[in-house]
């Protein structure tokens, strides 16, 4: 679920169970795979819905350019993405941040280690194309920092068309 | 003759308009993925949000993994073979309540069956 704060400030939740009925009652007859745009209002602290196990947020502010070489290849919100904590007033952005185990600055994490001339970041094979729906998994493969201690490598790539493989180096 | 003519100006409208509609509408350039995602609402304006409300009630988060995960298929779900655009929220229970952590417009929704 997409939530548009104002144009250049998106929240996505992923893997909601299910949705609020009021929220589902504007959203029409959805099936599995849709993905229409919908147009509901919605207040500050009002329930969307109800997660069963891990809750997927992502912050996303169309005036943050993060580092990638080729921001083409991803997404429309990947390339501008941010860390939803810190998005949150005080206390309330101290106390999310406890519930981290990530030490480093920055606290809330990196995706982009992209940098010009060097092996770190995030390599995709010639061809394979942006990072539509149908391409965003094909063969990449990532050389980056561990996102809760950046002192350990991570070397990540996919076996085909199976799950990724993840090496790590220290 | 006036209302001969009137009638024929009628008639050329009328044949003309939805040809003009047609065109503009031929001539409307397709909305790139990016633009449609990022689509404009004016009415919404731009700058930076506040998020007042935790989308899980406090009491019951236990973990918040950061930006940049990597891993494996978890529950069934494909891994992100890249740094992950979005955090993990880890919390007790089995059925838990999410709210919108500030005001706006539920724009985009995709729906899909999974058995997590």
């Amino acid at each position: 679920m997409t939530i548009t704060h104002t144009n250049t400030s998106k929240s996505v939740f992923w893997h909601l169970s299910e949705l609020e009925p009021s929220v589902l009652s504007q959203a029409g007859e959805l099936k599995s795979g849709d993905n229409p745009d919908v147009y509901i209002p919605i207040e500050a602290g009002q329930i969307i819905g109800k997660a069963t196990g891990v809750l997927d947020f992502g912050a996303y502010d169309k005036t943050a350019i993060l580092s990638f070489i080729h921001p083409e290849r991803y997404g429309p919100l990947t390339r501008h993405t941010v860390c939803p904590l810190d998005y949150f007033a005080e206390p309330t952005r101290s106390f999310l941040y406890s519930k981290t185990d990530r030490g480093a600055e920055p606290r809330g994490g990196k995706i982009d280690f992209d940098q010009p001339g060097k092996l770190v970041g995030n390599w995709f094979i010639e061809g394979t194309g942006d990072s539509t729906e149908e391409n965003r998994w094909k063969k990449p493969v990532a050389f980056v920092h561990d996102f809760l201690d950046p002192k350990y490598l991570r070397v990540s790539s996919l076996r085909k068309h199976s799950r990724p493989m993840v090496d790590c180096l220290q | 003759m006036l209302i001969g003519l009137a009638l024929l100006a009628i008639m050329v409208a009328l044949f003309l308009v939805p040809r003009l509609q047609e065109e503009v509408h031929e001539n409307r350039p397709e909305l790139s993925w990016y633009e449609t995602v990022w689509r404009n609402y004016p009415e919404l304006g731009e700058g930076t949000v506040t998020y007042e409300y935790t989308p899980l009630d406090e009491n019951i988060i236990t973990s918040i993994s950061p930006l940049g995960h990597i891993f494996h298929h978890r529950d069934g779900i494909p891994g992100h073979p890249l740094p992950t655009d979005h955090t993990y929220w880890v919390s007790e229970g089995t059925e838990k309540v999410v709210g919108a952590p500030a005001r706006g417009v539920i724009t985009r929704i995709l729906s899909w069956e999974t058995t997590r």
